[in-house]
């Protein structure tokens, strides 16, 4: 291609993409009625940004928000990383009759939209008392997270050699032991991703949260900021709405420019071997 | 042996069950509850066989989600296809403006789609968005409240927020063709589009493979931007699949059309998956 074009295209693209974000980062810095009477002005006003702020945080219920979204995140990863990858490590290094069919059923669920089953999770969650609780938002989460991390973790741990493991083994570990103390450690890389891929997407996750936790109390921000905006209630206050905005998406952001190789690898990774 | 038999039994267990309680069993319970007529919580379930599946089969609402999502995926994969591989070479040149690109093409997709919805109705908000400042599109209900409008601006919006999986797919793809063969195109005076057509696109065969798989994937998972965006509106225009079970099933109570709304779409998405195989075809390098 043109080199000129090239570079011409790039630079259309990086503005449509950075465009939105830029705006909603400084228009969370301006009044209502600034917003809507010039748009895309700059704020003048730096004492406006703080108003919008705390009326999200306080009014607009996403401090609460805020503390649901990380206890259900962390909550999820806490018992997702270990149940996965102790599930990924046996069905790698310990093959049995059938180990096949049981990583083809977790794969499986990679191949459907998760909402499709909406209807009977719905009702399971409601049997076990669990609707509107972030327990079982987190167990739901855990199942809907475990299909990406065995995936990815099993072609980590099948990557490691064996011989590792006879020598853990020849030296008296037990395969419990062998594997907590010698091939948990060497995966390292690969549970960080699966890690940090399970954060981004467990805290923005919407469709799920909206039908199995709604009540004031146990909603996360995705579901938080949604309800605000459809319910209109905050209609007037445009500033502190996007302010709520800059909430939801500056924590993923700065998570995504630490890791962002790892996470654009095992993204790429991910696809070309699926 | 038994002892390792104990030691991967409990190592499995944990994950199989609660994969096998909250995905596996909903999964075969959804054909099951598609068989029955019931609102939401109450215990009234009358079972009316595979009615369901022709009340929905009629429903002139799901006509226009299955228009929308046939119509998305047609039009979000060619563009999507199409700027990213464009995108992708123009990204092949090490320039500092390609590195900035490469750093912040994904944020659309880390960003919750709950964001990206929300974000791009204020920007076609029609009291401060961007058609009040170029003064057009003249519409009484603003772009969002217009049919075919609203159908336009999702697509856009689909399309922002997907890009950048794809440009870093055909990255990688170009990336992976041998310079050599380049080259010797390039010698054998095979330039520009020419040379893009006969050996590039070809060589993009795998690559080619998994983007419209995950544009098959995209589409059928499309609910946060029809619900945050249009409100699946205006009248049911911009209705998606996921978005009219969520209607069906919780702002209407009609679970077991629910239910029957995500049996089709199991059948879709299997359907789609075997067609995107077939018009894909066979790796042009294996064949030969």
């Amino acid at each position: 291609m043109n080199r000129f074009l090239g570079q011409l295209l790039l630079l259309i693209f990086l503005i449509s993409i950075v465009g939105p974000f830029i705006w909603v980062l400084y228009t969370s810095f301006k009044s209502g009625a600034n917003i809507l009477a010039s748009p895309w002005s700059l704020p003048t006003d730096v004492n406006q940004g703080f108003k919008n702020f705390s009326v999200a945080w306080g009014e607009g219920g996403f401090a609460k928000n805020f503390v649901n979204s990380l206890i259900v995140t962390v909550g999820t990863l806490v018992v997702l990383i270990p149940v996965g990858s102790m599930a990924a490590y046996v069905l790698a290094k310990y093959p049995f009759r059938g180990s096949k069919f049981i990583l083809g059923g977790f794969m499986g669920g990679l191949m459907f939209p998760n909402f499709l089953v909406i209807v009977p999770l719905f009702l399971l969650v409601d049997k076990l008392g669990l609707l509107n609780s972030k327990i079982g938002l987190i167990l739901v989460y855990v199942a809907y997270s475990l299909a990406f991390t065995v995936f990815v973790l099993h072609g980590f741990f099948q990557a490691l050699p064996g011989e590792l493991m006879e020598a853990a083994r020849l030296d008296g570990c037990s395969d419990n032991a062998t594997f907590w103390k010698v091939m948990l450690p060497l995966a390292k890389p690969g549970v960080l991703v699966v890690a940090i891929f399970n954060l981004i997407g467990l805290w923005n996750e919407y469709p799920l949260a909206l039908v199995l936790a709604n009540t004031p109390d146990f909603t996360t921000l995705p579901v938080g900021v949604a309800n605000l905006t459809e319910n209109q209630q905050y209609a007037g206050d445009w500033g502190a709405l996007f302010a709520g905005i800059v909430i939801v998406m500056v924590p993923v952001m700065i998570v995504y420019l630490i890791f962002r190789e790892q996470i654009q690898k095992t993204m790429l990774a991910g696809a070309l071997k699926g | 042996m038994l002892k390792r038999r104990l030691f991967v039994l409990a190592y499995l267990s944990p994950a199989v069950l609660l994969y096998g309680l909250f995905v596996g069993v909903p999964l075969i319970q959804t054909f099951y509850y598609s068989m029955f007529r019931w609102k939401g919580l109450s215990k009234k379930m009358t079972f009316v066989g595979p009615k369901n599946l022709v009340t929905v089969a009629q429903d002139e609402v799901m006509h226009k989600a299955a228009i929308n999502q046939l119509l998305l995926l047609v039009c979000g994969g060619l563009l999507l296809i199409g700027f990213s591989v464009a995108i992708a070479h123009a990204l092949a040149q090490p320039t500092k403006l390609a590195r900035t690109v490469q750093t912040v093409m994904l944020f659309p997709q880390v960003v919750s789609i709950v964001v990206v919805g929300i974000m791009w109705s204020f920007l076609f908000n029609p009291s401060f968005g961007i058609s009040r400042t170029l003064g057009w599109p003249k519409l009484d209900n603003g772009v969002l409240g217009t049919a075919g409008w609203a159908n336009a601006a999702v697509l856009l919006v689909f399309c922002w927020h997907a890009i950048g999986f794809y440009v870093m797919l055909f990255g990688a793809g170009i990336k992976n063709i041998d310079g050599e063969v380049l080259e010797a195109a390039e010698l054998d005076g095979s330039g520009g589009w020419h040379r893009f057509q006969k050996i590039t696109w070809p060589l993009l065969w795998s690559v080619k493979k998994v983007a419209v798989v995950y544009v098959v994937a995209n589409v059928m998972g499309m609910f946060a931007i029809a619900k945050l965006l249009t409100k699946m509106g205006p009248d049911n225009s911009t209705q998606s699949l996921l978005t009219l079970v969520y209607q069906r099933g919780w702002d209407e109570s009609q679970m077991g059309q629910a239910a029957t709304l995500a049996v089709y779409g199991f059948i879709v998405a299997m359907a789609l998956g075997g067609i995107a195989t077939l018009v894909i075809g066979r790796n042009p390098e294996k064949s030969r």
